[in-house]
């Protein structure tokens, strides 16, 4: 009867420990790609709403006021294994390579519409931040191309 | 001078003084007292003697404590007990008796009652289980170490910014922002392409 007890431990341990380890291996995110110009009417597109005041008020983004979304994608990643976003210009692909609570750690190529790659950065951020990558259009140097990213 | 031998005269005598004699010959021996005053000293005599031996019985028993007394009753219970229990060969062949019923019952009975039943039988062992279950559940939840809850006071206080384990930008320069307002905190990486650079 005493194993019958150390069985039940053991099996509410391993549950915890499944459990904890399914939640580690996975992150939600959202992915926004898009464009920011200048013009005569300023305008935000209202999936950017909750980005609102930084776009408005913070560098580099003051530099524009029309910013326009490309592409709008929410994905599950799943630890080690790598996603590819399909943007409007150019491609991305993201893993996940840590996560926690608190942060995500995160793999993340840009390639431009030439296929030269633009960036290969592995940042550490909290969950719930945005992460944003910028460049400036290849036909017209004054605008900006972004992908935005936040992961839960 | 030797003390005279009790003789079978002299054993009715003593049998008279306790009451042990059948009316027949306590009335012979009446006669005899009546008669002989030899008889009549030896009967008073040992009428003495009997309500010293009486006295000195009752005083000895007075100076007996209670707690002995207690302790006396407590051994003599346990020996009645001991006495009326049955053997414990016979006692192990009962508990096999009630255990074979046991396990006959629950084949008979319905489903709920079988697992009551093995409860009840059970019941220090499955508290135990259940107790040691909780708490390697508790451990368990405590020191895991991260999870799709939401976050802590603590945590949320120790906000740290983003950083970067690596960041490669083949074809230009890159500066980092970080922004922060009421709605939340963000980091910018602005890469500038190489041919704008040089057309600065």
């Amino acid at each position: 009867m005493n194993r019958l007890a150390i069985a039940a431990a053991i099996a509410v341990a391993s549950l915890g420990g499944l459990r904890s380890a399914a939640a580690d291996d996975k992150a939600d995110c959202s992915f926004l790609e898009f464009t920011a110009t200048k013009g005569k009417d300023p305008a935000i597109d209202p999936d950017l709403k909750p980005l609102e005041k930084k776009l408005a008020h913070s560098a580099p983004f003051a530099s524009w006021n029309t910013f326009r979304v490309q592409t709008k994608l929410d994905k599950t990643l799943q630890k080690s294994k790598s996603e590819a976003l399909a943007l409007k210009t150019g491609t991305a692909n993201v893993i996940l390579r840590e996560r926690s609570a608190a942060r995500v750690n995160l793999g993340i190529t840009l390639d431009g519409a030439d296929g030269k790659r633009v960036l290969d950065a592995k940042p550490d951020f909290q969950t719930g931040d945005w992460f944003f990558v910028g460049t400036s259009t290849p036909n017209a140097k004054d605008d900006g191309h972004f992908l935005a990213l936040m992961c839960k | 001078m030797a003390d005279p031998k009790p003789t079978g005269t002299d054993l009715e005598l003593m049998q008279h003084v306790d009451g042990e004699l059948d009316e027949a010959a306590d009335r012979e021996v009446e006669l005899r007292i009546g008669r002989d005053p030899g008889a009549r000293a030896k009967v008073d005599a040992l009428g003495e003697v009997s309500e010293l031996l009486r006295g000195h019985l009752e005083l000895a028993t007075d100076a007996v404590p209670a707690h002995r007394f207690d302790q006396i009753w407590r051994e003599i219970d346990k020996q009645l007990d001991l006495a009326a229990a049955p053997a414990p060969a016979m006692v192990a062949v009962e508990r096999a008796a009630s255990e074979s019923v046991m396990m006959v019952l629950p084949a008979q009975a319905s489903l709920w009652r079988r697992v009551t039943h093995w409860l009840d039988r059970k019941r220090g062992y499955v508290i135990t289980a259940m107790v040691s279950a909780g708490a390697v559940a508790a451990i368990a939840l405590v020191a895991r170490p991260g999870g799709t809850g939401a976050v802590s006071t603590e945590q949320a206080a120790a906000h740290r910014p983003a950083e970067l384990e690596a960041l490669d930008t083949p074809g230009g320069t890159w500066t980092m922002m970080n922004v922060s307002d009421e709605d939340g905190a963000a980091t910018v990486i602005w890469v500038t392409p190489e041919d704008t650079v040089e057309g600065l």
